[in-house]
């Protein structure tokens, strides 16, 4: 029953769906703070196929934007969750939780007791894992294992 | 997967003539039966068909496989010949054990049915399958729906897709897991009229991606604020299993993208049918499904088990503001706006608790309108930044509870075939009205389950029986999308409708021939209590050749006021054009609807009706009732 759909997506030409900007340089903190905002007519595929994908996970794969990871050190995973949750894991560090915090600390393999301290340390060190707005996800991965490095508890999950 | 990415999942037609025929025609049963199982029965053995994907056209009622790859097949009849792919499958697995490894499903099923001697798909044996597997350490699947989102009616028809659980997996890392999505193999490469036009009518193969949640989570909840349902399967540890091996002989395939093809709530279907044959899932729907539909399907078998809310962005921030005290709305709009030390004095003024409420919401806002475009990103990005900072010099934990689950979820909402009966009279003449919607959700529909304020209509058609023994459609609207979503000192979204159809136009006292008409407004909409108001500047163009010139179009204002209380709804509305172009004339109507529900599912409705043009009056005035099946 989806197909007329289409009509109207055409004549609509904007939809509150979009894509990420092929087009943005860069890979820092600021760039991919507001992801997925733009206008073209595959914004139109978008909105009647019911699927994006931001640019990270392009971009991510084929290092097409400047933003190639695969060469990084991972963290069993951690560089991937932080790269794709930039500016989430940001306002959960400024706030000392939320869902991309627990997850990291998943990911790190972090045990629940050491949890509210990992949590703790991060939300105290917000300036330094976020010093500018150009900051990038390898960077941000590095300055929370020099942070946790700093704190005994932490230490032994490096 | 170089230079294409995986991004639409299904693809929309404008196809309304063939959709007719889809609707008129009943659903093709795959027959199944449990007589054991020779090559000259084997098409009544559901779960072989299942495994290779096969299903009757809707054209032909011819059996074929929906894959389009020739590697998925081990006969060269295979897509169209199920006992070919049989008699190959037995004897190319019995004699070449590694291929067991490119088809662990059909051989595991084979080898069930006693058609195949040894099964051998240990991690010894098919080291890669097994590393595969491992990626999911799998506990358990759930069924993923990204819901509609306000001011966006189109995402009403929604995507599935599948999580599967890992052991030892909690809610607070259930990002962590991985999908299993159905999408369209996109080239970003292709010129972009091109890559519309492939996404749009087909051309990109459809393949199955496995993908991280917390990517996934974030298309939908962060990129297209879109509140996700997870619905945990009941399905067993050897389902799961299932499920996984026939995903992997999935993989390296895919599905063509024409014209008139399946959707991704369709193709995850099959997997769960793969999963557990019983379930039939989709023998009840067509290519296409609407995923809510599908959700509709399951409830009724005992598939389904817990079910969890993942509210997006937006809706997170709609409901900070809502918590927040209303005498700190200015301040954290102005915290929003600029860093301007007056600002951040008054701050100081307020409780460390509400300084941290304003200074989370000034950044959720400021992500919010950077994300729709409302300011220049540069700026929101350093100021964003500074908005964290001074949060985190604050003690942790944020002063808000989590969005709380909504009362109904979209699957919940009414159904989306209606039907409705009305008795009336139209221009002094008593007049019975049969009208058919095959989709989707009016204004004055219960809105539990849908997004306040939206409305799509297909194909809805009245016709009407008149006292003169005579009948006639009386309209036709073929597409009507209405999205009226209400601004306030948070949210300025545009309101906007568009409506394409077929309507009786009044060209003389007894001449009113059914006109081609496209109305396209947009205007605000603002909500005070739980009345909604709307103005739209409204353009309209018409085309009938018994009018002078051919066609008018017409520009005017189209206001109205709607109403939901209980069960009650009402809606009340006056346009009025004047021309522009063409047929020179003028033309008001003052209409008011009504309906109040029975139950989800059946409403009483009465509306009344007077237009005014060149100089005359016509009155229509209708009570009915409405079924949704």
């Amino acid at each position: 029953m989806i197909k007329p759909l289409l009509i109207g997506s055409l004549i609509m030409g904007a939809s509150t769906l979009a894509f990420a900007d092929n087009s943005g340089p860069g890979c820092g903190w600021g760039s991919m703070l507001f992801e997925g905002s733009s206008g073209t007519p595959s914004h139109v595929v978008a909105a009647t196929t019911n699927g994006t994908s931001g640019n990270n996970t392009f971009g991510m794969t084929s290092g097409t934007n400047g933003c190639d990871t695969s060469k990084t050190l991972d963290y069993k995973g951690t560089s991937a969750v932080v790269f794709h949750n930039m500016d989430r894991l940001s306002s959960d560090i400024a706030k000392g939780e939320g869902e991309i915090l627990d997850t990291v600390a998943s990911v790190m393999g972090i045990e629940s007791a050491d949890v509210p301290t990992f949590k703790r340390v991060l939300h105290e060190n917000f300036d330094t894992l976020y010093p500018t707005s150009e900051v990038t996800s390898e960077q941000v991965v590095n300055a929370i294992i020099t942070v946790m490095s700093k704190e005994q508890s932490l230490a032994k999950y490096i | 997967m170089n230079n294409s990415m995986s991004t639409a999942c299904s693809v929309t037609q404008p196809c309304i003539a063939v959709f007719l025929l889809l609707i008129l025609t009943s659903s093709v049963t795959l027959a199944s039966n449990q007589t054991p199982l020779s090559t000259d029965n084997v098409e009544t053995q559901q779960q072989w068909l299942n495994l290779l994907q096969f299903r009757r056209s809707d054209w032909n009622n011819r059996l074929q496989s929906e894959v389009d790859s020739p590697d998925f097949f081990l006969s060269k009849k295979g897509k169209h010949d199920p006992k070919a792919e049989l008699r190959a499958s037995i004897e190319q697995l019995s004699q070449t054990r590694s291929l067991q490894c490119r088809f662990p499903a059909r051989a595991q099923w084979l080898h069930q049915q006693g058609l195949l001697d040894k099964l051998d798909i240990t991690p010894d044996n098919c080291p890669d399958l097994h590393q595969w597997l491992q990626q999911f350490n799998a506990e358990s699947i759930s069924l993923i729906f990204p819901a509609a989102y306000l001011n966006s009616p189109s995402s009403m028809f929604g995507h599935t897709f599948l999580r599967v659980n890992q052991h030892g997996q909690s809610n607070n890392n259930r990002l962590l897991a991985q999908t299993i999505n159905f999408a369209a193999n996109v080239n970003h490469e292709d010129p972009e009229l091109i890559y519309a036009f492939r996404g749009l009518f087909g051309g990109y193969p459809g393949v199955i991606t496995v993908k991280p949640y917390y990517q996934k989570a974030k298309e939908y909840s962060e990129i297209e604020n879109r509140d996700i349902w997870e619905y945990k399967l009941n399905f067993t540890d050897e389902e799961i299993e299932r499920l996984l091996l026939h995903t992997w002989e999935l993989l390296p395939n895919y599905f063509d993208y024409y014209f008139f093809d399946e959707n991704c709530a369709y193709r995850i279907l099959t997997l769960l049918d793969v999963a557990r044959p019983s379930l039939h899932l989709t023998d009840k729907f067509h290519t296409y499904a609407i995923p809510s539909d599908t959700l509709r399907s399951m409830n009724t078998s005992d598939l389904i088990g817990e079910i969890l809310y993942r509210p997006s962005m937006a809706t997170q921030l709609e409901h900070k503001i809502n918590m927040l005290p209303k005498h700190l709305h200015k301040l954290t709009l102005a915290t929003a706006k600029s860093d301007s030390e007056t600002t951040k004095l008054e701050l100081k003024n307020y409780s460390i608790e509400e300084q941290a409420a304003v200074l989370e919401v000034a950044f959720d806002h400021l992500r919010y309108q950077a994300q729709q475009q409302e300011v220049p990103r540069q700026h929101a990005a350093e100021y964003s930044l500074a908005l964290l900072k001074q949060r985190s010099q604050l003690p942790p934990d944020s002063p808000f509870p989590p969005a709380p689950k909504p009362l109904v979820r979209d699957d919940e909402g009414h159904k989306t075939f209606e039907i409705s009966i009305s008795q009336g009279n139209v221009n002094h003449k008593q007049t019975t009205r049969l009208t058919l919607r095959p989709a989707y959700h009016d204004l004055l529909d219960p809105s539990a389950g849908y997004p306040d304020g939206a409305q799509i209509k297909f194909l809805e058609t009245a016709i009407d029986y008149r006292e003169t023994g005579t009948l006639r459609v009386s309209s036709f609207t073929g597409l009507n999308i209405t999205s009226l979503t209400p601004r306030n000192d948070f949210f300025k979204p545009i309101s906007w409708r568009i409506d394409a159809g077929l309507y009786r136009k009044h060209l003389s006292k007894t001449d009113d021939p059914l006109t081609g008409t496209l109305n396209i407004g947009a205007g605000h909409s603002y909500n005070i209590g739980n009345q909604q108001l709307y103005a739209l500047l409204e353009v309209q163009y018409q085309h009938q050749h018994r009018m002078p010139s051919n066609y008018s179009a017409n520009l005017g204002l189209h206001v109205g006021w709607l109403t939901r209380k209980n069960n009650w709804q009402h809606h009340l509305a006056l346009i009025h054009t004047d021309s522009v172009a063409g047929y020179n004339h003028y033309y008001d109507e003052l209409s008011w609807q009504l309906s109040y529900h029975l139950q989800s599912n059946l409403s009483l409705t009465g509306s009344t009706q007077v237009s005014h043009t060149e100089g005359e009056y016509f009155h229509e005035y209708q009570l009915g009732i409405e079924w949704r099946f």
